[in-house]
């Protein structure tokens, strides 16, 4: 998790393969955050937990607490979210290792909780991706791998 | 243009310098008599493997309080399986280290990528009482480089393999194949056997997307298992991923008969154990020079 307002700094997210990367943006204050999500939910795990921010629940709070702590107000965020591509897994058919649908599922609830809207997201596929937010303009990005960067 | 499998291999280069020292050390840490005097030559017949070998040893990774100061020191106190998975890893960074244009791998990813498996593998055994967690590490390191050669030709026919990826529903390797005529595992354990790696090694690299079809073929299907895992768990992860991505298959019925916690919940506790080794791999990037 990263949080900065200083000139020149872009935040970023790389190697995302099922994990999330969450931009957050106060374009007053010029204040972004970005948290990289690896798991929907730390309940279900079973040892006591040094780093809550691996977790959907408990890094976005986090992450939103700290930011309001320097100055954000909550109605001018700006919400985007990139990442939770899944695991070709078309034999079973199962869901068990779509960790990107459910971390997608999980930052989309934990938002909406906190009553914030998802602006804009680029989530799904089978491919990595990098997601960056530049805190001088506010302008996100994704890259996916083998692609050219692009705005979002 | 697609060549034969026994005409790619014969491109191949010979085997790259200090591969010999880790395959001969290898060959004689796997003998129950070993002569420590000539293993302790072997090694130190390569004076840049001697002092990256040093290097690593008395990094933090290893903890030892007194200094690790040569050769000798370093077989007695590291012991034989963990030398060996040091020395492969040493010497694998000269080849692994390498910008892949047919994967969209820049330089340093694959290395990574190899890397994080190799961690990966090794704590996989570690959970699963495999018998040898160093060994996991070095084919975890060395699964794919059959990548170094299939790449350039997965280049020319990158949109074609995505192609039958999408439209026949079946995995990035199983697309190469059809492709291509062959895929990186294949080809990867006819290099090992070029090469000459131990014969676990060439077996583990040919089946590490599909352990389920190596019985009979594979004498160690847990560790070809192991690196299984390892391999789409590091993919998942997003560790210096490629263009082939996510576009492989995990088979569960793997993780069950590694006696692994197969449920979603059982899934995310692995991954966050996993996730937690990132500072072993970070410190392995650096203390590998
Ligand atoms: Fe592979």
């Amino acid at each position: 998790m990263e949080i900065s307002s200083k000139p020149g700094t872009v935040l970023a997210a790389p190697s995302l393969g099922s994990c999330i990367g969450l931009g957050i943006y106060d374009p007053v204050i010029k204040l972004g955050g970005m948290v990289h999500v690896v798991l929907p939910d730390s309940g279900k795990i079973e040892r006591d937990e040094e780093k809550p921010g691996k977790y959907a629940d408990t890094a976005i709070p986090e992450m939103l607490k700290k930011m309001i702590s320097m100055g954000a107000v909550k109605s001018r965020l700006i919400v985007k979210m990139a990442g939770g591509a899944q695991m070709f897994n078309i034999q079973q058919g199962s869901n068990i290792l779509n960790i990107g649908m459910r971390n997608t599922i999980a930052v989309k609830a934990v938002l909406s909780k906190e009553g914030l809207e998802i602006k804009k997201a680029d989530t799904g596929g089978n491919k990595g991706r990098t997601f960056k937010l530049d805190v001088v303009t506010g302008l996100f990005s994704v890259k996916l791998i083998g692609q050219e960067e692009l705005e979002l | 243009m697609v060549l034969d499998v026994d005409e790619l291999i014969n491109k191949v280069d010979v085997l790259p310098h200090n591969f010999h020292i880790a395959v001969k050390a290898a060959k004689l840490l796997d003998d129950f008599n070993v002569d420590i005097n000539e293993l302790s030559q072997t090694i130190g017949s390569d004076q840049a493997l001697v002092t990256q070998l040093l290097k690593l040893c008395n990094s933090a990774e290893y903890g030892f309080s007194k200094k690790i100061s040569s050769v000798n020191d370093a077989i007695t106190r590291l012991g034989f399986k963990t030398l060996k998975s040091l020395v492969f890893a040493i010497v694998s960074k000269g080849s692994l280290n390498k910008k892949l244009e047919g994967y969209d791998l820049d330089k340093g990813e694959l290395w990574r990528n190899s890397l994080t498996c190799a961690v990966y593998s090794k704590y996989l055994a570690e959970i699963t009482k495999y018998k040898d967690p160093e060994l996991a590490f070095t084919a975890g390191l060395l699964r794919d480089i059959g990548k170094l050669i299939v790449h350039q030709y997965v280049k020319s026919k990158y949109k074609k393999i995505l192609k039958v990826v999408e439209s026949e529903k079946i995995s990035f390797y199983e697309a190469e194949s059809q492709v291509l005529g062959y895929n990186h595992s294949q080809i990867g354990a006819k290099i090992a056997l070029k090469w000459n790696f131990p014969k676990v090694l060439v077996e583990t690299i040919e089946f590490h997307h599909n352990p389920e079809i190596a019985e009979g073929k594979c004498e160690d299907i847990k560790l070809a298992s192991i690196v299984h895992v390892a391999d789409s768990m590091s993919m998942m992860l997003g560790a210096g991923l490629g263009n082939d991505g996510m576009m492989y298959s995990m088979n569960i019925k793997i993780l069950e008969n590694l006696g692994l916690d197969a449920t979603s919940s059982g899934i995310e506790n692995l991954i966050s154990n996993m996730v937690d080794l990132d500072s072993q791999i970070d410190s392995l990037m650096s203390n590998i020079g």
